[in-house]
């Protein structure tokens, strides 16, 4: 048994078997659940540094993303960012002393887990973009990369 | 008689089909094949940096847009209205800095309704500076486009960042 699973015999039915074991997981990996590694601080605490998911592709195909929903998003080739979305088309948004104001009014984030001094002007969110932003704000400003996004940039959502 | 005649129309009509499948291509194909052209007409390498190269490529280049086109490209660089000749040789001046680059576009989006068609992507430009060090920036591009003469220019183009503050 252990010898038939570990070294099967080298037939037309092995063969057959790799290509339909072999096609369905890259018909998953494609079309539903594509894996990813997760390599960057900006997620920090939500999601470690150094990580593995799959991006949910089906996540936001019925319903758009809204506020609080943590995104991945298609930047180019085979990289991807991980942000949460903060602000949707016609809202403003501003950061002063680190607290996030949304068309003028204060919003809580409960994961929002270091200190934050971040200030930025206020923006207007364009039609068809997000505004997204990492939950890691003991960064720097300057070395976190955020802002608005093309709504079709947004390739799906982590797994879990 | 009746059958050869049958033969001959399911010949032409096969002949036609491969044709339209093949051969035939769509505009947003054309579209694409004039996107081609441009990164490979403005990517710089040895072969291309001589001075001879250089002037066929700066004819080749205006020919990727019309006169007037309106560009958006970097604050105080490329902004305005100009013509063909102006980008071409903006394009080649800006090479001159690097010792090679190379531009590639993805996640290309098309909308035609000939003449005028619309197209969206992400752009990378990777070069060498003279001096050695590297350069990698990632963009947004829009483009709008005009059919002039069969062939698609550029009328107009916006490249911005892709995570705007």
């Amino acid at each position: 048994m252990f010898e038939d699973f570990f070294f099967p015999k080298l037939d037309w039915k092995l063969g057959a078997r790799i290509i339909v074991v072999g096609g369905a997981v890259w018909i998953i990996c494609y079309f539903f659940f594509m894996p990813c590694f997760i390599n960057g601080r900006s997620m920090e605490p939500t999601y470690n540094s150094i990580g593995f998911n799959f991006c949910n592709k089906m996540r936001f195909r019925k319903t758009p993303a809204t506020y609080g929903d943590i995104v991945i998003l298609r930047y180019v080739g085979k990289r991807y960012y991980l942000k949460r979305v903060i602000g949707l088309p016609g809202d403003t948004v501003e950061f002063r002393n680190g607290q996030l104001f949304r068309n003028g009014q204060k919003i809580t984030e409960d994961y929002i887990k270091f200190s934050c001094d971040w200030n930025m002007k206020m923006v207007k969110v364009a039609d068809n973009t997000v505004f997204v932003v990492g939950d890691n704000r003991s960064m720097p400003i300057e070395q976190h990369q955020f802002g608005m996004i093309s709504q079709n940039r947004i390739a799906g959502a982590p797994l879990w | 008689m009746v059958k050869k005649l049958i033969i001959a129309v399911i010949l032409i009509v096969a002949a036609a089909a491969v044709y339209f499948v093949f051969f035939s291509e769509s505009e947003e194909q054309k579209i694409r094949k004039m996107l081609n052209g441009l990164c490979m007409d403005c990517a710089k390498n040895k072969e291309s940096s001589s001075a001879a190269a250089l002037i066929v490529k700066t004819n080749v280049l205006k020919s990727y847009f019309t006169d007037p086109c309106t560009l958006s490209v970097y604050r105080g660089f490329l902004q305005g209205t100009f013509n063909d000749v102006r980008i071409a040789n903006e394009i080649m001046r800006v090479n001159l800095f690097f010792r090679e680059s190379d531009l590639s576009y993805s996640d290309l989006i098309v909308t035609v309704n000939v003449p005028e068609a619309t197209a969206s992507f992400t752009g990378r430009f990777q070069a060498v500076l003279k001096s050695g060090e590297r350069v990698d920036e990632v963009r947004e591009v829009d483009l709008k486009l005009r059919k002039v003469e069969k062939k698609w220019k550029i009328t107009s183009a916006e490249v911005h960042k892709i995570l705007q503050r």
